[in-house]
């Protein structure tokens, strides 16, 4: 099976993925901030036997991740990949997570509510993200009846989920919108539409998500996202293409330039690979550049890849800084396809 | 200190403001706190200091009886999730309603739920949830009229009406 990230998707020059989160909590227990030690250790363990069966279904089978077992290093890979959360690497007391080996889903246990039920999708495709954690929700709902309160919806820790208990969002690459300081524009634009954006890092990578859990129906809020969506990408779309004319020539050379770095360099901090890597998304999405090889043309796995956590893991052993960014270097140079010239 | 808002006059109102987890310092003179309407309104603001004038002081006042409630089932108080903007089980839910039905108003621009319902729930597991029974479906659709008529979405009004209507012609209650 395909990790989401290799499949591609629609306006993938643009959007990177698409998640869906459902929050959800057990009607028989508290929520986790009043569970003690003893109650969350039970609730997990009743999680992780009933939620055993999801392994046949569909042929996804998962990893049953414990908090207390895995290294500092694991659980940080997993906040790089948004696999699981920072709240639950974080958390005090038992939290575990149960992740697809495809990584296309993941079920938070006892992080913020008792279940964070997570689903990603590659390009732009809501839908299908959708479709996946809905059905697992409804297979766990047969397990276990749900904390719902007939006119608020499903009841969460935070006023601020409750109703759907939904948070969809889409990860974009704005390269064109960010080089020209449009984003703060764009921040208030959508804010009227009840969507936030927030930066992730380095990499020019961006999250639109909605607000408001509260009285629209899933549809609603997933077809008022794309819409929002939609718009930011034409501006892109209209951004690049106005670049690209003003200065084609100095488009190419940034972007080639921008690989040679990449490929020829021998210490490499993250923010600085992050954003040679946007330019090579930038030129790949743009044609100017060609990557050898079959398969999809995205360096979003790279840009896992390069993160600190990631290459501690590879090196088996933990990293100073220097370390890292020589290992950065050593990474992105056996891990760039050649061009195409 | 200077209040945020003015840059003029000393702050003399210091709150944080907890949503979802995240934390905001805020510090305002009187006169700008009085404008913003924040000290009894503002959702999960926690007052540290209040020190002016009577609206202040009853607003402290109602906050103190408020303060007092405690869901019985995890024996959370309403002063907790005043600081915290967290509940603790459930019941808290139908406990602190009526003080935080506002506040959920506030962050959601609504209070009525139309998604995706369980498929299952409490008592009859493994067993589709039991229908409403007529009345309450119809108190439901009653409210959510309301609310329509409230936001003049007259077209969602119209068929809510007609939804309303149906289901008691269909249990032969009177229209
Ligand atoms: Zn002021
Ligand atoms: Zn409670």
């Amino acid at each position: 099976m395909l990790k989401w990230y290799e499949e591609t998707g629609d306006n993938e020059d643009i959007v990177i993925s698409s998640r869906v989160r459902l929050a959800r909590n057990l009607s028989k227990y508290p929520f986790p901030v009043r569970l003690s030690k003893e109650q969350a250790r039970e609730l997990i363990e009743e999680l992780k036997a009933k939620l055993a069966g999801l392994d046949e279904e569909e042929g996804r089978s998962y990893h049953y991740l414990s908090m207390d077992s895995i290294s500092d290093t694991d659980k940080v890979a997993l906040t790089e990949r948004h696999l699981v959360s920072e709240a639950l690497i974080t958390k005090q007391g038992p939290a575990a997570a149960m992740v697809s080996e495809d990584e296309s889903v993941s079920i938070l246990l006892n992080e913020e509510d008792h279940l964070r039920i997570q689903a990603f999708a590659g390009g732009m495709n809501l839908d299908k993200a959708w479709k996946l954690a809905d059905k697992l929700d409804n297979a766990i709902n047969k397990c276990f009846p749900y904390a719902y309160h007939e006119k608020l919806g499903y009841l969460t820790s935070f006023p601020t989920n409750v109703g759907t208990g939904l948070r969809v969002s889409f990860m974009l690459h704005l390269p064109a919108i960010a080089g020209t300081k449009r984003l703060a524009g764009i921040a208030s634009d959508i804010g009227r539409f009840g969507v936030s954006i927030r930066g992730s890092g380095a990499g020019n990578l961006y999250q639109i998500y909605n607000q408001k859990t509260l009285g629209q129906t899933e549809q609603e809020i997933m077809q008022n996202l794309t819409t929002i969506a939609y718009q930011i990408i034409k501006q892109e779309r209209k951004l690049r293409k106005k670049i690209t004319q003003e200065n084609l020539v100095g488009i190419e050379d940034t972007v080639f330039r921008s690989y040679g770095i990449l490929k020829y360099c021998k210490t490499l901090e993250i923010e600085e690979g992050m954003n040679l890597l946007s330019d090579i998304q930038f030129g790949l999405s743009g044609g100017f550049l060609k990557f050898e090889g079959q398969g999809k043309k995205s360096v979003y796995p790279l840009m896992m890849g390069i993160q600190p956590a990631h290459l501690q893991r590879l090196a088996g052993k933990p990293l100073d800084k220097v370390k890292r960014d020589r290992c950065r270097a050593d990474y992105i140079r056996e891990h760039l396809p050649e061009l195409i010239i | 200190m200077l209040c945020e808002k003015c840059h003029e006059r000393e702050a003399t109102i210091f709150y944080t403001e907890i949503i979802n987890g995240v934390k905001n310092e805020h510090s305002l003179c009187s006169e700008c706190a009085k404008d913003m309407e924040f000290v009894d309104e503002l959702p999960f603001a926690e007052l540290l200091a209040g020190i002016l004038g009577a609206y202040a002081v009853e607003s402290e006042k109602k906050e103190d009886t408020m303060e007092q409630v405690v869901c019985p089932t995890c024996k959370l108080s309403y002063r907790d999730f005043i600081s915290q903007g967290v509940l603790g089980c459930e019941d808290c839910y139908n406990v602190f309603e009526p003080l935080i039905e506002g506040n959920i108003k506030k962050i959601q621009g609504n209070n009525i739920h139309t998604g995706k319902k369980p498929l299952y729930n409490n008592m009859t597991m493994a067993k589709p949830q039991a229908e409403y029974s007529i009345i309450e479906e119809i108190q439901i659709l009653k409210e959510k009229l309301n609310e329509a008529l409230r936001e003049e979405d007259y077209e969602e009004a119209a068929s809510l009406r007609d939804e309303i209507r149906a289901l008691r012609e269909r249990d032969g209650i009177d229209a």
